[in-house]
């Protein structure tokens, strides 16, 4: 333990502040998540300038919480990782500043992490180990897309939605379906308990990397106008039609590239249907690596991961870097 | 008011590119329409003609896009997720609206914008990408939607 470096990562691109201490070798010894998901209920969803009003009460308070669960003090932190984007500005901008002033009082080196590399590297956390040349499905709310890793830290985007992320077809069809908002787990859950009868489309499925559920959503609505629906064999096709897809490309992807492994990251990761039919569909054809549920979601332990990995390759961040709401990954 | 016949996805890029060419800063439009409606498509060709270089997708998750790279600035809000007009009031959307072009998905879910707007309101067709487009203007977007023919 003694041996090892620390570094705290600040993660606030969306509505959950997040920090974290990670080792060298991404070990957690704490991840603090202050969810704002309670207070966003009541508005029905997040809403950019309480999100970002609510990061500055609640970052410090997290921050010092990751220190003492961790039980370490800021001198035996040797970095500060901190997520510089895609992602709300205004909420980044309380990371961020908050890194920054922190690395200026502690005289420590600061690192800017790509929120969407971050979740790349959630499934390598507390001695779980994936294999390069890898191919990565990162679905969750706010995205949907297809990623080769030739190596660690190069990334290829093989494909990305064109319209809707999956997460949020599914928090979309649920509320259709009068499941409440966000339903997604709830549809998800549902569908286990349902027949897949109804015929939906599988849209894009047999062009490219890309993704679209625009219309397998209008497909769903025009469905339930109709009338008469059994609420759980729909549930269960629409994942199926879902399913279909994110599988299908990542299974051209394996055999495209024949990869080492197939990691799928991001809150969708959590889905246990998505989980089942991986292992079945995909498991004798590459290795399978999920990262623990705690880290599927946003997380700062995540990006102190990805932070190690960028200051060891190139050193600290350019003392000027800002936000950046649409930050590529690669 | 005017009733348009989309019969295709690549009317309803087109009708929006229209709109784009007659855009100034300033302008705030409107789009009404259940899901799949064809609401976010409306916005993509709308981008696209602006000249925005990143491809626009949905924000219902993170409720409000900026988009800098086109013509004009370009401000996309998604209001599905809130279900609260006060929680509408709180997004500061006047804020945004000078600055450029501001273009809000379920805007039915305010209490309603002050004029002067443009609302579209998409439904489907009969056939799987024909959309039925509803146009209603107010201020100089009646002059600049002219070409649009006589309004009912």
């Amino acid at each position: 333990m003694g041996a090892s470096h620390l570094i705290l990562a600040i993660e606030t691109s969306c509505d959950e502040t997040a920090a974290a201490v990670v080792s060298d070798d991404y070990r957690v010894l704490s991840s603090v998540v202050a969810s704002q998901a309670s207070l966003h209920a009541q508005w029905g969803g997040v809403v950019p300038e309480v999100a970002s009003r609510e990061h500055v009460t609640a970052i410090t308070a997290t921050v010092a919480a990751a220190l003492s669960e961790a039980a370490v003090l800021p001198g035996s932190v040797k970095a500060i990782a901190v997520t510089a984007g895609p992602g709300l500005p205004g909420c980044l901008a309380v990371g961020v500043a908050t890194a920054k002033a922190l690395a200026l009082a502690w005289h420590r080196p600061l690192v800017a992490v790509n929120h969407l590399e971050g979740h790349l590297f959630s499934a390598e956390l507390d001695g779980a180990d994936v294999t390069y040349p890898a191919v990565f499905l990162l679905v969750s709310g706010g995205h949907c897309m297809l990623v080769h890793a030739p190596q660690r830290g190069t990334y290829e985007v093989l494909g990305a939605t064109r319209d809707d992320s999956v997460g949020e077809a599914y928090d979309k069809v649920a509320r259709e379906l009068g499941l409440g908002y966000p339903g997604g787990p709830i549809l998800d859950r549902l569908a286990g308990t349902g027949t897949d009868t109804y015929a939906l489309p599988r849209p894009m499925l047999g062009a490219g990397y890309d993704f679209s559920f625009s219309g397998l959503k209008t497909a769903v609505r025009r469905t339930i106008e109709r009338g008469d629906v059994d609420v759980p064999d729909l549930a269960a096709s629409f994942a199926a039609a879902c399913m279909d897809v994110l599988l299908g490309k990542l299974k051209r992807a394996v055999e495209d590239l024949s990869p080492h492994s197939a990691v799928v990251v991001g809150g969708v990761a959590a889905s246990p249907i998505l989980r089942e039919r991986l292992r079945t569909e995909l498991g004798h054809r590459t290795q399978i690596r999920l990262p623990d549920l705690r880290y599927a979601t946003d997380n700062a332990a995540m990006i102190g991961a990805a932070g190690w990995w960028r200051f060891e390759q190139s050193g600290p961040s350019p003392e000027g870097f800002g936000v950046r709401a649409h930050l590529p990954l690669g | 008011m005017w009733t348009l016949h989309l019969e295709s996805l690549e009317d309803t890029h087109a009708l929006a590119a229209d709109l784009a060419r007659v855009a100034r800063r300033g302008d705030l439009m409107l789009l009404n329409g259940g899901i799949g409606s064809g609401k976010t498509a409306f916005v993509q060709g709308f981008a696209a003609a602006l000249g925005v270089r990143e491809h626009v997708t949905s924000p219902s998750f993170v409720v409000h896009t900026m988009y800098e790279s086109g013509r004009l600035p370009m401000s996309h809000f998604d209001l599905y997720r809130l279900e609260d007009p006060s929680s509408i009031a709180q997004l500061g959307i006047e804020e945004y609206v000078d600055d450029g072009v501001t273009l809000i998905e379920w805007a039915e879910r305010s209490g309603g914008f002050a004029p002067p707007h443009v609302t579209i309101s998409l439904d489907l067709g009969a056939g799987d990408d024909e959309r039925i487009a509803t146009i209603a203007a107010t201020g100089t977007w009646c002059e600049r939607l002219d070409w649009l023919g006589e309004a009912s």
